[in-house]
């Protein structure tokens, strides 16, 4: 810890900063918007300078205030707020990005411990699991809801839309997790390895108090991309899926009205990102409660 | 067992022993062109309680046969027994204790969760291997350390730790690898005292290898000398001093043994 600074102070000190950069981000935002309004204004005819510019109207651009006001404006009548319809769906894509990334952080590491097990199988299956990452989310994303629909059926629950999002999420996630996790695997020195042979450790009992600690400094890393993945996942699967109920459905129906409404996509938008730092931020939370029981945080 | 009568131990029967040694042979990629015999017919024995220590030119594969004496290498041929076992059975029924120039402790355990490792694997309970580890840190002076990190303990603490892990199952043979290579020479001097007072302490036989001769001088009870690749035992010089206390190394009976060393060694290395 710096001296001079409890950790309240810092706490607050970090939101200071936050709440500053989202009010700079805001003020950019203006004025870029009246700079570009004025070049449309006073150059109408002039095109050329104009026209490369994204266009800075209202339309284009809606007034920062109108999208805050929009987050308490019901679409319909004495209905739900668009600000709550969007913490609902950010709820309902936190779930199916928080099951993705559970479910492809165990994936990644069983992975990550079968190529560990020998250089063969690390040369045989890791170009494969690079491969994978290269097959296009949105082609794959509707075959499997249709396939979740029909397939599992022989599952102890019920298998419903939202679940096959959560596999989109997953498939994004184990990757980091598994290449990350192998590099992490194989970090112990030669000697820490000859160390635990001198115990006559097992294997199991080699991976369980030398080589998963080790990793666990490349793990983390690893986390924050696949979190940030899997809220990316969840978006852009219920979107190219038409699965209902999240954020990437009510970037749609929003999109869809952008004429009458474009602050409602600005704020369903908002919610994305917020949604993605929640994730990240889990992430970070965790590293510095394992770390700070490693003692890592002393130094 | 045919073994041929150890020269370090005169008139010890073989099961007086604690290593055994005899035509110990090791050949890296024995099948192939670029195979490289390392050792070849290496003959050692070692005594309970003795302090032999190891030393040659480097690059001669005095890290190699302590591998070997500690099952984590196969021999290509010979006689090793530890015990009366085999290398890979004492490393099994864990009769090794091994130290190396890294001292090679975990970054994320405590100094007291680093000694306890060992005893961890081995399924001791926990009141007993944390009494037991309290009781190893107190012996190589680190007893308020218990909770520090590796990375708030200085190089000579961490390696005092090390031989502290080393200890703690009561190991039947100290291995020992260059274990203050990397130290500075002030904190090598006490380092080397404070090893001797455990080795008195704890009746350990230990193996040690080092490229100095006033620290094999120093510690040893014998000092083997090893011979240029294909490396084998080639002189044994039996150390006598009269007391093992920091001021003997101003001795002339140190100076004696420490040029004697240097000269068979310079003798090994000639032809």
């Amino acid at each position: 810890m710096a001296t001079g600074s409890t950790p309240r102070r810092q706490k607050a000190r970090r939101s200071l900063i936050f709440a500053a950069f989202m009010v700079a981000l805001a003020l950019l935002y203006t004025g870029y918007k009246a700079v570009g309004q004025a070049i449309d204004d006073t150059q109408r005819d002039w095109w050329v300078v104009g026209s490369f510019l994204p266009r800075s109207d209202d339309k284009n651009m809606p007034p920062v205030l109108d999208i805050l006001a929009e987050f308490g404006k019901a679409p319909r009548e004495g209905g739900t707020t668009i600000g709550k319809l969007t913490f609902d769906g950010a709820l309902f894509t936190l779930r199916e990005a928080a099951v993705g990334f559970g479910a492809g952080t165990i994936i990644g590491l069983a992975i990550a411990v079968v190529l560990l097990q020998s250089r063969r199988a690390e040369r045989g299956v890791l170009p494969y699991v690079i491969a994978s990452q290269t097959v296009p989310l949105i082609a794959i994303a509707p075959i499997v809801v249709v396939w979740g629909r029909t397939n599992f059926g022989f599952l102890p629950w019920e298998w419903e839309d939202w679940m096959s999002v959560s596999l989109i999420a997953t498939y994004l996630t184990f990757f980091p997790v598994a290449v990350n996790g192998l590099r992490g695997l194989q970090s112990p020195s030669p000697e820490a390895t000859e160390l635990m042979q001198s115990y006559a450790a097992g294997r199991r009992q080699v991976l369980r108090r030398l080589q998963l600690p080790a990793s666990l400094p490349f793990l983390f890393p690893a986390f924050r991309i696949a979190a940030t993945a899997s809220v990316v996942g969840a978006i852009v699967g219920e979107i190219s899926a038409g699965v209902r109920g999240g954020l990437g459905r009510l970037i749609l129906d929003f999109a869809g009205k952008y004429i009458t409404g474009p602050e409602r996509l600005y704020v369903a938008v908002i919610g994305a990102c917020l949604t993605g730092l929640v994730a990240v931020g889990a992430v970070a939370l965790a590293e510095r409660l394992v770390l700070a029981r490693r003692g890592e945080l002393a130094r | 067992m045919s073994t041929p009568e150890p020269q370090g131990a005169p008139g010890a029967a073989p099961e007086d022993l604690v290593l055994q040694i005899a035509g110990l042979e090791k050949t890296f990629n024995p099948d192939r062109p670029n195979a490289v015999t390392a050792i070849s017919g290496l003959d050692l024995a070692v005594r309970p309680r003795e302090f032999v220590s190891i030393i040659g030119p480097s690059g001669c594969g005095k890290s190699t046969l302590l591998r070997l004496v500690g099952g984590l290498i196969e021999p290509t041929a010979g006689e090793l027994s530890v015990n009366g076992r085999s290398a890979q059975e004492a490393r099994l029924a864990r009769d090794y204790g091994m130290v190396f120039q890294a001292a090679g402790l975990l970054d994320w355990r405590s100094a007291i969760r680093n000694v306890e490792l060992p005893l961890e694997l081995m399924g001791w309970s926990k009141p007993r291997r944390r009494a037991r580890a309290v009781e190893m840190l107190k012996l190589v002076d680190l007893g308020g350390f218990d909770s520090h990190y590796p990375s708030e303990l200085s190089g000579g603490m961490q390696q005092r730790v090390a031989i502290a892990r080393a200890l703690s199952f009561e190991p039947a043979l100290l291995l020992m690898d260059e274990p203050f290579g990397a130290l500075d020479e002030m904190t090598r001097e006490h380092m080397q005292t404070e090893l001797l007072k455990i080795w008195r302490e704890t009746a350990t036989t230990v193996i040690f290898i080092t490229h100095s001769i006033p620290e094999a001088v120093f510690l040893s009870t014998r000092v083997a000398v090893m011979s240029a690749r294909p490396a084998r035992i080639a002189a044994e010089i039996p150390i006598e001093l009269p007391e093992r206390t920091p001021l003997v190394r101003d001795t002339e009976e140190f100076f004696r043994s420490v040029s004697l060393v240097r000269r068979t060694l310079r003798s090994v290395e000639a032809t």
